[in-house]
C-alpha cells in the first residue's frame, strides 16, 4: 500500500496550490535576474509510476539541463529544475553576455551560472513551501548536469525508488517574455514519508 | 517488421526473433541485454539497484540479484537454453557530479551485475559502462546487436553499436 494511494483530488489540489505560490515566487526571483518578464502557466501535478518516466516527455531524449537541489531536515527530498537547451543558452546569454554554442561543454563560470539559477528559482519554492506547512527545510549544494530529460528525472527520482514505485511530479512552465515556448520544469521528488508529513502538517 | 518492445525503469522482458528491445534514460541504472542466438529468444532488463538484501519485494526487476534470476526463467520458459546465453550491459554512468551516493550506485549496479552473470556462468561478451552520460539502448535479438545512444559534443546525440 503506497502513501501515494492516499492522494485523492483534495490533495493533488493543495500540492498544487504550493505550487502555484512556490513558482509564482520563483519567477519573481529570475525576473529580478534577468530584468526580463518571466511568467508562470499552472502547473500541473502528476503522480507517476518511476517505471512510466521515460514516457513522460514528448522527446524524452531532449538534450537538457538538469540542476537537482537536494533538501532535508523535516522534509527529505529534492527539487529538479529543467531547461531545454536553447532556453538554457539564452538565459546565460542574459547573465554573463557569453553565447555557448555547446552546453555540454560548460566551463566552471557557466556552470556556476546555472547553480546560482538552481538555489534562487528552487531556493523561493523551498521558502513558500516551508510557509505553508511550517516546516523547517535546508538546502544542499546544487548539482547539475547536462543529458537527455528522461534519464535526468529517473535518476532523480531513483534515491525513493527502493520504497516507492511512486512519485509526484508538479509540472510547470516559464515563459521568459522574448522566448516563445520555453520549456522549464520543477519537480517535487518527496521521500514517502515527507509526503505523509507534509500532508499531515496543511491538516489532510 | 522488427517489433520494437519497450521495457520501463526496473523491468524486464524476453522475447523471440524477430525482436528488438529497448530501454530509455539508463543514468546509473544498467541495462542489461541475454541472448540465446541458437533458439533466437532474447531478454532484457533494466537494474536499478545492485542488491535486494534480502528482503521480499513486488517488483523484483529493480535489482541484479533478484531481476537477473526472473528474467532467465522467462527466458526458459519461451525455450531458451540457458547455458548457450551470452550477454551485454550498457549504464552504470554518474550523471549529477558531486553526488558521492549516486557514483557509487552506477558502479555498485556493474560490479553487481559482473557477479550474478559469472554465478550463471554467462559470458559477458561487451559493455559500455561508466562515464557520465546517460544512454537509451536498442538490442536486435536477431543479429545480437546493442545499439546505444548518448548525448555527445555540440549536443548532438552520437550512436554507437557493440
Amino acid at each position: 500500500m503506497s502513501i501515494y494511494d492516499e492522494l485523492g483530488n483534495v490533495h493533488i489540489d493543495m500540492l498544487k496550490e504550493i505550487g502555484n505560490i512556490g513558482t509564482g515566487n520563483a519567477a519573481t526571483a529570475l525576473s529580478m535576474m534577468t530584468s526580463k518578464k518571466v511568467e508562470i502557466t499552472v502547473p500541473s501535478v502528476s503522480i507517476v509510476d518511476v517505471s512510466q518516466i521515460p514516457f513522460f516527455f514528448r522527446d524524452p531524449e531532449k538534450v537538457t539541463i538538469g540542476i537537482q537541489l537536494p533538501f532535508h531536515e523535516e522534509l527529505n527530498g529534492k527539487l529538479l529544475l529543467l531547461f531545454d537547451s536553447d532556453p538554457g543558452r539564452r538565459i546565460l546569454e542574459l547573465l554573463i553576455g557569453f553565447r555557448n554554442d555547446d552546453l555540454t561543454c560548460m566551463d566552471e563560470m557557466q556552470k556556476s551560472v546555472f547553480s546560482e539559477i538552481g538555489n534562487i528559482v528552487c531556493g523561493s519554492y523551498l521558502v513558500s513551501l516551508t510557509q505553508f506547512s511550517d516546516l523547517f527545510v535546508n538546502s544542499d549544494v546544487p548539482q547539475i548536469t547536462v543529458d537527455m530529460v528522461s534519464a535526468i528525472v529517473a535518476e532523480s527520482c531513483l534515491t525513493y525508488a527502493e520504497e516507492e514505485d511512486k512519485t509526484i511530479l508538479i509540472e510547470t512552465n516559464f515563459e521568459i517574455e522574448d522566448q516563445s515556448q520555453v520549456e522549464a520544469y520543477l519537480f517535487l521528488i518527496l521521500e514517502p514519508k515527507s509526503v505523509e508529513k507534509l500532508l499531515h502538517s496543511l491538516g489532510m | 517488421m522488427d517489433s520494437k518492445l519497450i521495457i520501463g525503469i526496473g523491468e524486464f522482458k524476453a522475447a523471440k526473433n524477430p525482436s528488438i528491445l529497448v530501454t530509455l534514460g539508463l543514468g546509473s541504472c544498467v541495462g542489461v541485454c541475454l541472448r540465446d542466438s541458437a533458439s533466437g529468444i532474447g531478454g532484457l532488463i533494466h537494474v536499478m539497484l545492485p542488491d535486494s538484501g534480502g528482503k521480499v519485494v513486488n517488483k523484483p526487476g529493480k535489482y541484479a540479484d533478484l531481476g537477473i534470476p526472473k528474467l532467465l526463467e522467462e527466458m526458459a520458459k519461451l525455450g531458451a537454453n540457458i547455458s548457450r546465453l551470452e550477454a551485454k550491459m550498457a549504464g552504470g554512468a554518474a550523471m549529477f557530479k558531486n553526488t558521492g551516493s549516486s557514483m557509487e550506485v552506477g558502479k555498485r549496479n556493474v560490479e553487481a551485475i559482473r557477479k550474478v552473470l559469472a554465478s550463471k556462468r554467462i559470458r559477458l561478451l561487451s559493455e559500455d559502462t561508466g562515464g557520465n552520460r546517460a544512454r537509451s539502448i536498442e538490442f536486435t535479438v536477431e543479429s545480437g546487436v546493442l545499439r546505444i545512444r548518448k548525448v555527445g559534443g555540440g549536443e548532438t546525440t552520437e550512436m554507437i553499436e557493440i
